[in-house]
């Protein structure tokens, strides 16, 4: 039940989102939606937490072997609640940005939810491609339409990007249903594949570009920095904060488990990819000059470890993976509440222009500074325990031992030219020389105190407390990380 | 005389060394921070913006390119279709006669 | 057997309608009767009752197949009669006759869903085809229409010599017309067989405008009126393709691995030119024309994986594709400017009708949620399911993702660019109607494809 609310309330509350012509009817509106989404996903978190609620199957295209099952396991909680949490918060910390034809923008705001759910509940292949797209189409509306001035080239660039990857991984589903003896779409048939090592080798790359389009992995990033950069700013929350965990949990759910010979072959080329990926991106961000541009390559290097950490295939590394992504959706929704006003209040996001804002605005430095710290992981918040075991993984990773070592220490230079670039950035902005620009700056206003304020509480919450989300992902890892296991798998042949 | 002790000399030797502080910044400016720096210009503007996404736009350089050039195929002329259509017939019939077994 | 006696009576009725009726409003009504008791005369006789008894000597076979396929085409027809058959006032003054026309079309249609045999095969074809070179040259003082026709003409009349030839030969091989007896054929065919199954899969390639006997299409679908553009891209295209499937499985399954190859290399070359054309046009139009080349494409892969699922996917595809493509040439046809730049801003003056034009676009495009992912779905999923098909189908798919680019242009155009106003299309509240109620049922069918499929076999 609590699946089919999550994917269906959105989706029916957005489409009556279109037929509401009164603006500020049109927000409260999607706000009260949101937080109802909100509802739902605690209550499947606390209360009704067993299997009969937390999964349905429905028939749905039977004669070609799909039905529409969806279940909300111990990723799909955490995504799930990432996702309803973000959108009550952007709703709120963008309550004083304008649109045009707002009742549309809320709509497909609310569309786009509804899509990412079903993304995060889908455990049959055919369901999950059809939402995975469906993510996407409300997302490159809502970007074309109430972006910046190259939004139109952008925002199309990214589309088809991730468009060729993910047809690509539909001739990879096709194929896997096709071997699959009850010729099945479902999750688990593909997780009793047992595929011989040289086709899973080539199925591998169809999923893998998808995904690596999506997270994205080096070299597949170019699309993101001009999305992020010119989407409007509620967008890019939803694109970098949680459109991004689709990619990973593709490969935690649908790639390793499903492909385990081929996950373990091509682990290496993968990790290199994505530290080469850690590295570059850095170095690009401290010459940022734009902060998106900026917070975009940070992502990418976050997005990276997150993904290196993966094809270490041990549980410390699959379970870290899973909370960071809670918490990395966390603190980069923080980020950009805190670009959106530096944006609106002051009309630039060059640092180059800013300056001193820390004297005419001392509770938005605050609140910066914090989420800022918890970007790079500081211990105390909530990044650093996800961090922690991330790196823990590298170490004991599946690979030769040479390996392993100089992908921490890779791994860890990331680590260290995070820092310069976000103290650079804190300085940049609120220290030094107050500029033209920011003479006559106000501090926040109301809403996104509150917007922030949760935002903190959760940072220092999970900060101190991991174990909440560690419990919820404890099965799930070690499940997936035994399926993993080729050694067993080698056993069985 | 007075005034020469207030006055601010610079320091030589060791003393100057010391001043700087063992010229331990400027070394970390130097060998780091500066060639990190320049690294990460040379990544953004030209690996970043010609290689990786100069390949990404390629293709689709390409593929209008190529609708340019495939446009012209289509002259207008039932003349030349016929003849296309002809040559297209003619291969299939001799790789499939011919050089199939 | 109903519909296709009453399809040919019907156009008779409609050449008299034009001398007896004065009213147009009253032809165009009279012509939506007919294509209402066809469906229903259509979907009585899939149940069993059969208003005419004809012994046909086994020269046409109406099984589930013809019939369901039957009834496709009478619901695109009517769906097209409601939506364009108005503007065809515009054309010139032989309203009735346009009708007319189009009856004998639908007749010719019925014969190519059901033939058994190769001669019912070629009157099937030419009477959809002779009808069809009129109606391009309709325009009578549009010098672009009357080249359209006669081009048209003189390609047509090549690929029906190329049938003829074929035909005969075949009878030369087997010395029978029935597509039955070929079927015997065993290891070593000869070769006047091969070579008449080859000049036969020519012509039909031609009629489905597949490469390299497409050149025909863009310029015959450009110059031709736009409201029966329309009708020849969907409607008619639905039915070469249901002629081709017939004969390749019927007449030469058996000699499966002398044409599959060639069936290979055809929809690969025809998906690459359609979509890679498709991409430089700056006329909607013309863009539709490479765009059905291109979709011609994706239905070969059918023909190419011949199983179930190809032969259920077919219908579904034909039935996503005139669905969708309809209602595009339908808004088409109301526009004063046919390039890109004339769909600037629908969106802001019409909403309805750009919301319906981007779902219909996004089924050609064959995003999820819309009928046309599904009918690439199962394309695709029969040519997996053959041995060596993977390569095909992800080819297929990378072009499927070039498509994207230009059926995108024209959502961007009316979404994110500012228009004049004097552009947009008039339109009335019952066209507008008729446009949600076909993109509901694009969307419809995008989630409940058995909706369909469930009547193919009930």
């Amino acid at each position: 039940m609590i699946p089919v609310l999550l994917i269906l309330l959105p989706l029916l509350t957005g489409l009556v989102t279109f037929f509401i012509k009164d603006e500020k009817t049109a927000r409260s509106w999607a706000l009260l939606a949101s937080v109802a989404t909100l509802a739902v996903s605690l209550l499947g978190l606390t209360v009704m937490n067993d299997d009969t609620h937390l999964s349905h199957k429905a028939q749905w295209l039977q004669t070609i072997g799909s039905s529409f099952s969806v279940k909300v396991d111990g990723m799909g909680q955490l995504l799930c609640l990432l996702t309803a949490i973000s959108f009550p918060l952007i709703f709120v910390s963008t309550w004083h940005s304008q649109y045009k034809k707002a009742n549309n923008f809320f709509a497909l705001m609310l569309l786009g939810q509804a899509g990412l759910m079903g993304v995060f509940v889908a455990m049959d292949a055919l369901l999950f491609y059809f939402f995975w797209e469906l993510a996407l189409i409300p997302m490159y509306f809502l970007a074309s339409q109430w972006g910046g001035e190259r939004r139109i080239k952008a925002t199309f660039k990214f589309f088809i990007y991730t468009f060729v990857g993910s047809v690509l991984m539909l001739v990879g589903i096709l194929y896997l249903q096709s071997q699959t003896p009850d010729h099945s779409f479902s999750l688990q048939s593909f997780y009793n594949l047992g595929l011989p090592v040289r086709t899973q080798s080539w199925v591998f790359w169809l999923f893998f570009v998808a995904f690596a389009v999506k997270m994205p992995v080096w070299p597949f990033h170019t699309w993101q920095p001009d999305a992020y950069e010119q989407s409007p700013t509620a967008t890019t929350m939803v694109l970098s904060g949680i459109m991004v965990k689709m990619g990973l949990l593709g490969v935690i759910r649908w790639l390793l488990p499903v492909l385990p010979f081929a996950s373990w072959q091509n682990g290496d080329t993968v990790m290199t990819m994505a530290v080469i990926g850690i590295v570059y991106a850095s170095l690009i961000a401290i010459r940022s000059d734009d902060i998106k541009r900026l917070i975009a390559y940070s992502s990418i290097a976050h997005i990276g470890l997150m993904c290196m950490a993966l094809f270490a295939e041990n549980k410390s590394g699959m379970q870290g993976v899973m909370i960071q992504m809670f918490n990395h959706g966390i603190n980069i929704i923080g980020l950009w509440i805190m670009v959106e006003v530096i944006e609106r209040q002051y009309g630039t996001r060059k640092l180059s222009e800013l300056g001193g804002l820390a004297q005419k605005a001392p509770v938005m430095a605050i609140f910066f500074v914090i989420v800022a710290l918890a970007n790079i992981a500081l211990p105390l918040t909530n990044a650093f325990a996800g961090e922690f075991l991330m790196f823990n993984s590298l170490l004991s990773a599946k690979t030769s031992y040479l390996y392993a070592i100089l992908f921490t220490v890779f791994a860890g230079m990331g680590i260290i030219l995070a820092a310069v670039y976000t103290l650079n950035m804190i300085r940049k902005i609120f220290f030094g020389e107050l500029t033209t620009v920011t003479a006559n700056a106000q501090d926040i206003k109301l809403n996104e105190k509150l917007a922030m304020g949760v935002i903190v509480i959760l940072i220092f919450w999970f900060g101190v407390y991991p174990q909440g989300l560690l419990n919820i992902t404890d099965e799930l890892s070690q499940v997936l990380v035994n399926k993993m296991d080729i050694s067993h798998l080698l056993r069985k042949q | 005389m007075k005034f020469r002790n207030y006055q601010r000399t610079e320091a030589t030797g060791f003393g100057k060394l010391l001043e700087n502080k063992w010229y331990v910044d400027e070394l970390y400016d130097k060998i780091i921070v500066n060639p990190l720096h320049q690294f990460g210009g040379f990544l953004k503007s030209v690996i970043e913006k010609s290689v990786i996404d100069g390949l990404v736009n390629g293709v689709g350089k390409a593929v209008t390119y190529g609708s340019r050039q495939l446009r012209l195929l289509q002259s207008g002329q039932a003349g030349s279709y016929v003849l296309l259509m002809v040559l297209g017939m003619l291969l299939v019939f001799v790789v499939q006669f011919f050089l199939r077994k | 057997m109903n519909a296709l006696i009453l399809s040919a009576v019907f156009g008779v009725v409609m050449m008299f309608s034009g001398i007896l009726l004065k009213q147009k409003s009253a032809v165009r009504n009279l012509a939506i009767a007919g294509i209402l008791l066809l469906l229903v005369s259509n979907v009585l006789e899939t149940y069993g009752t059969a208003f005419f008894k004809v012994n046909v000597n086994g020269m046409m076979y109406f099984d589930r197949l013809a019939l369901f396929f039957n009834t496709i085409v009478f619901v695109s027809a009517l769906l097209y009669f409601l939506l364009t058959a108005k503007d065809m006032e515009k054309v010139g003054v032989n309203y009735a006759e346009y009708f007319a026309l189009i009856f004998f079309i639908l007749c010719g249609i019925t014969l190519t869903s059901s033939f058994k045999s190769l001669l019912i095969l070629f009157l099937g074809i030419e009477i959809i085809s002779i009808p069809l070179y009129i109606l391009t040259g309709t325009d009578k003082r549009n010098l672009k229409s009357n080249e359209a026709s006669l081009k048209y003409l003189l390609l047509g009349a090549f690929s029906t010599g190329l049938m003829l030839m074929g035909i005969a030969l075949i009878y030369g091989a087997k010395g029978t017309f029935s597509t039955e007896g070929a079927n015997l054929v065993t290891d070593k065919p000869s070769v006047l067989l091969v070579a008449g199954m080859i000049l036969l899969l020519f012509s039909m390639s031609f009629k489905a405008s597949a490469a390299p006997f497409h050149f025909w299409t863009p310029d015959v679908y450009d110059g031709a009126p736009t409201v029966f553009t329309s009708f020849m891209a969907t409607i008619v295209k639905a039915a070469v393709f249901i002629a081709f499937i017939r004969l390749f499985d019927e007449a030469f399954g058996t000699l499966r691995a002398q044409w599959q190859l060639w069936i290979a290399v055809i929809t690969a070359a025809t998906l690459f030119i359609g979509n890679i054309t498709a991409v430089f046009q700056q006329s909607v139009k013309r863009m539709l024309a490479y765009s059905s080349i291109a979709q011609a494409g994706f239905m070969l892969l059918s023909l190419y994986a011949m199983n179930t699922d190809a032969k259920e996917g077919i219908l579904l595809y034909v039935t996503a594709y005139s669905f969708a493509t309809i209602g595009i040439f339908a808004v088409l046809a109301r526009m004063n400017d046919y390039t890109f730049d004339g769909f600037n801003g629908l969106a802001q003056k019409d909403p309805l009708v750009a919301g319906s034009l981007t779902v219909f676009l996004l089924s050609l495009a064959g995003i999820p949620l819309t009928a046309g992912f599904l009918a690439k779905f199962y394309m695709l999923k029969a040519t997996i399911a053959t041995p060596q098909g993977l390569w095909l189908a992800i080819f297929a798919i990378l072009m499927a993702a070039v498509s994207v680019y230009y059926y995108f242009r024209v959502i961007q155009a009316m979404y994110f660019k500012e228009g004049d106003d004097a552009k947009a299309p008039e339109t009335t509240p019952v066209f507008r109607g008729t446009l949600v109620i076909l993109a509901a049922l694009v969307i419809l069918l995008g989630i409940f494809p058995d909706l369909l499929l469930h009547w193919f076999y009930f």
